[in-house]
């Protein structure tokens, strides 16, 4: 019977690591905040067809630079195109960049990283000088390079972007593996005959989460705004296909007169960044359980 | 055995409460009207385990607590006639280093690293007395000599000096400006036990030779034995015992203390098992009613939870802080 | 002999340091067998930890052989290495950094057992759960994390994790130096509790010598990657010849005050271990050294039956 209760008394507080993270993240004020903001501009993005149905590249050419009224919440632009339509149509394909380029250069870069940094020597030394090449060519000019070369479009964006934003990830996961490597508990798991795929998958990658986690958010952010470069330089995403960077880049001749055709889509990447920060901030935060409670 | 009566001790500490505020954990009382007195000349060793209170009453004393979270709630600390809690921060630090000096447990993290480690003790000079440059680097490399350091060695950095030598150099440091009180936090801790031995030794000597009183702060019985005149058994923030060493080794009358010395293998008897203090030192932020060491003692009774233990003097100088002590002795063979 | 478990033939183990070559383990020849504790004393970086890590095989060994139960294991396959990860263990002394912080004591526990390939479940729950009672953890405890328990509890999880794969030797290396004396005791016990219940062998890592004295059946005292004298323990504190281990010996204080302090004080520096010369290591500490331990490197020799010591001069009083 004893037995029984002591067991029973486990089971009560057994959930899972996961779990407990979940929870803790739900605790947290601004994380919700976030997560709250990104849901509803992700939700507004997708439902553009319903909430626009006349579509991006519809032309009201009577009505250009209409400042925002009701018909056109956001006002037109100089083709007498709905800002709003666009903003929520480049939406679509802003976030896509930013979240696909990231997810790429993020498992490519944590597994290079990785790899270098665990196994260190001449591995270390291959990887992290071939990304050191990489990385001498300045982030913009390499996504040029690149999407120069494979074309415009978004899934070449996406990956021009995701290519030149590599070799930071690697190095956010390579230097503390360093400092995690040389801990007892590594030597521990190899001890129990643990393959190093499961000491880096177990043991070292979640003990360097935090700083990835922090620069994987930031890099949502900055690839959204070199998307917005290329389609600038006309690399990019094509117009008519709208897009954040590129709504705005189109309107600076017209700041002055209509500061509402940039202010729109400034303020639809500055709180996409903004949210994804905050609940970045959060999730770290969540994921370490030395700040539980 | 019977303890000089000093009227004007060096340093006396009284009723000395600090706590440790914080949103998250709430209260955390790590020393509770702690009284000592250190005569001139003498060594008293604070003895206790992690987390018993041993260095925050050392930092309350050179006034380094960390405010907040940090606070000291009551008491006095008289250090030559001067309550040291009222002084300013300025008056503070002509005291620090040059009347009340510390060392710590690390000597790797208190020496700078791209400084010399000449000059980090000439620097020490320098700030408390006014002489010229020359002089004190005169001085410094004396105090060098002195632990045992050759002169020649001045312009090394520390990463050039074995463990047992940067101790050394940070004892230089600590005695430079000649101290009054010398507290001494773990200082061979980090040591092997033979540069212990050398450095114990050591401070012995300097010890007699400057007259200067030291606080002694160890969880080793052993240092204990050999360094100290007069000792302080600390469990969770209080003085358990107190009292002359002869006293408190050959007379052990508190349980904790009893406790202490049996959990350690002992040389001479074929025991096959250790005898262990069952439990853990109870959380500073929740602590009992009544006796802290109640729930790990044998002998507890519901008297022992009900009320405060009063120190009580069960022989000329030497206190313990439970009302049933006559009834335990250690057995010392 | 054929209780004989652990045999090692003058193992050596140098590392490559921009200086040289560091002789971290350098001639160490020694036989454990079943059941009984042999003690490693010495002060750091006489090369303890390393000969502990050098035979199970987490460093590599330079020169000469490990025979275990027999069997020649200086150089093995991964195949051979998981099966002897599966009957040797090792506990470490620092309870903070050799627990996975991101893992919780099932975690931790759960660990060997799953990369050993058992599945998830009521089995290893039950096995978990008794673990956890053999090494004294409370059940409510089987969710928290390790920075949420003290140095003892930490100590009893790593202990734990030891004797989940349920080994018959197991590398101690100070288990107990971070912990506080009482709960220095509990872990001591608990260790030897195990033992006797399991027949396990130990090597004891310390630099504690009365703790050393109190759990081992024999000891073996290291100085600069050496082997400089090996007893048992009752004959090596009665007879000690090596000068090392005599000033080792006295520097330890005793907590007792009728006891006069007698030491014998140690002169000159530590030797470095890097590209030693062809002489004796402790010589320039030595306050009996001559012409001799300067130039020439003693030997082992067996100076009682049992008592091995390297040594030109042995102490005989």
């Amino acid at each position: 019977m004893p037995k029984n209760t002591a067991a029973a008394e486990a089971e009560v507080k057994r959930r899972s690591m996961f779990q407990e993270s979940m929870h803790r993240l739900v605790q947290n004020k601004l994380a919700m905040t976030g997560l709250f903001i990104l849901v509803i501009i992700t939700v507004l993005c997708l439902c553009a067809g319903i909430i626009c149905p006349e579509g991006y590249d519809h032309q009201d050419v009577l009505n250009k630079f209409v400042g925002p009224c009701r018909e056109y919440p956001f006002g037109t632009d100089s083709l007498g195109r709905s800002m709003l339509a666009r903003i929520l149509y480049g939406g679509r394909n802003s976030l896509k960049i930013g979240v696909m380029a990231t997810a790429f250069s993020g498992v490519v870069g944590t597994v290079l990283g990785a790899v270098a940094g665990f196994y260190g020597g001449r591995v270390d030394n291959i990887i992290m000088r071939t990304l050191d090449i990489f990385s001498a060519i300045p982030n913009m000019l390499m996504a040029i390079a690149v999407s120069s070369a494979l074309g415009g479009g978004l899934i070449n964006c996406i990956i021009a972007i995701a290519i030149s934003g590599t070799p930071q990830i690697a190095r956010t996961v390579r230097a503390p593996i360093l400092a995690v490597k040389e801990q007892e508990y590594v030597e521990a798991a190899r001890e129990i005959d643990a393959s190093d795929a499961r000491i880096i998958f177990r043991h070292v990658l979640p003990n360097v989460l935090s700083p990835l986690i922090v620069t994987l958010t930031s890099q949502v952010a900055a690839s959204i705004l070199v998307a917005t470069a290329l389609s600038f330089l006309g690399l990019g995403i094509q117009p008519p296909e709208p897009e954040w960077g590129a709504l705005i880049s189109n309107s600076r001749q017209y700041i002055r007169e209509y500061p509402f055709l940039v202010t729109f889509p400034g303020l639809a990447i500055a709180l996409t960044v903004l949210s994804m920060n905050l609940f970045g901030d959060g999730l770290r935060d969540a994921l370490d359980p030395k700040l539980k409670n | 055995m019977t303890e000089i009566k000093n009227e004007n001790p060096l340093l006396e500490v009284k009723d000395l409460s600090v706590y440790y505020v914080s949103k998250e954990i709430g209260t955390c009382k790590a020393v509770n009207e702690v009284s000592f007195t250190v005569n001139k000349g003498e060594t008293i060793g604070l003895v206790g385990e992690t987390g018993a209170g041993k260095t925050t009453i050392a930092y309350s004393i050179l006034q380094l607590l960390q405010t907040p979270p940090g606070k000291v709630v009551n008491g006095e600390i008289i250090f030559n006639g001067k309550n040291l809690l009222d002084l300013s921060e300025r008056d503070m630090q002509k005291i620090r280093g040059k009347e009340i000096s510390m060392i710590f447990q690390d000597p790797m993290t208190a020496l700078n690293p791209i400084e010399t480690v000449g000059d980090q003790i000439r620097e020490v000079i320098l700030l408390h007395n006014k002489i010229t440059p020359v002089e004190a680097k005169v001085k410094a490399q004396e105090m060098m000599e002195m632990v045992g350091i050759p002169g020649e060695r001045y312009d090394e950095y520390a990463h050039e000096f074995s463990g047992g030598m940067k101790q050394r150099i940070v004892i230089a440091m600590a005695l430079a400006c000649s101290p009054e009180l010398l507290i001494a936090d773990e200082p061979t801790t980090a040591l092997d036990v033979t540069i212990q031995a050398q450095v114990l030794d050591m401070m012995n000597d300097l010890r007699e030779k400057y007259d200067t009183s030291v606080i002694l702060i160890t969880h080793d019985l052993g240092v204990v034995a050999e360094m100290c005149s007069r000792v302080a058994v600390i469990y969770a923030g209080q003085v358990v015992e107190m009292g002359d060493k002869y006293q408190v080794f050959n007379n052990t009358r508190h349980p904790y203390t009893i406790g202490l010395f049996d959990s350690l293998p002992s040389v001479n008897t074929n025991q096959k098992r250790l005898k262990p203090i069952k439990g853990l030192m109870p959380d500073p932020a929740r602590l009992p009613d009544g006796c802290k060491f109640a729930e790990r003692c044998d002998h507890c009774c519901d008297a022992c939870r009900s009320h405060e233990i009063p120190m009580r003097e069960i022989e000329p100088g030497h206190f313990v802080r439970c009302d049933f002590a006559e009834n335990f002795r250690r057995n010392n063979s | 002999m054929t209780d004989t478990i652990l045999e090692l033939q003058n193992l050596k183990k140098y590392f490559n340091v921009p200086a040289g070559e560091l002789h971290a383990v350098d001639g160490v020849t020694v036989k454990i067998r079943k059941g009984e504790t042999l003690g490693v004393v010495g002060e750091s970086g006489c090369g303890k930890s390393t000969l502990g890590r050098v035979v199970l095989h987490l460093l590599d060994n330079t020169d000469g052989k490990i025979i275990y139960n027999g069997e020649d294991i200086t150089k093995v396959d991964r195949k051979k290495l998981t099966e002897l990860r599966h009957k040797q263990q090792l506990i470490f002394q620092d309870p903070f950094s050799s627990l996975n912080p991101r893992m919780t004591i099932y975690q931790q526990l759960a660990e060997p057992l799953l990369i050993r390939g058992e599945k998830r479940g009521a089995e290893m729950d039950k096995k978990i759960y008794d673990m956890m009672d053999t090494v004294g953890l409370a059940r409510r405890l089987v969710n928290t994390y390790p920075h949420e328990l003290d140095g003892g509890r930490r100590q009893r999880i790593g202990i734990g994790r030891a004797l989940i794969m349920d080994p018959e030797f197991i590398v101690c290396d100070e288990p107990v130096s971070a912990l506080d004396v009482s709960i220095q005791a509990q872990i001591i016990n608990l260790l030897l509790d195990i033992q006797e219940k399991k027949q396990l062998t130990y090597i004891f890592i310390t630099h504690d010598l009365s703790v050393v004295r109190f759990i081992s059946t024999n000891i073996m005292v290291m100085y600069l990657g050496q082997m400089v004298e090996y007893a048992s323990t009752e004959e090596l504190f009665n007879h000690t010849y090596h000068p090392y281990t005599r000033a080792l010996l006295s520097a330890v204080p005793i907590p007792d005050v009728n006891r006069e302090v007698n030491r014998i004080h140690l002169q000159g520096e530590v030797t470095s271990p890097i590209n030693p010369k062809k002489a004796c290591r402790f010589a320039s500490r030595c306050m009996y050294a001559t012409d001799k331990c300067r130039n020439e490197e003693p030997e082992l020799q067996e100076i009682a039956p049992g008592h091995v010591v390297r040594c030109h001069f042995p102490l005989m009083d």
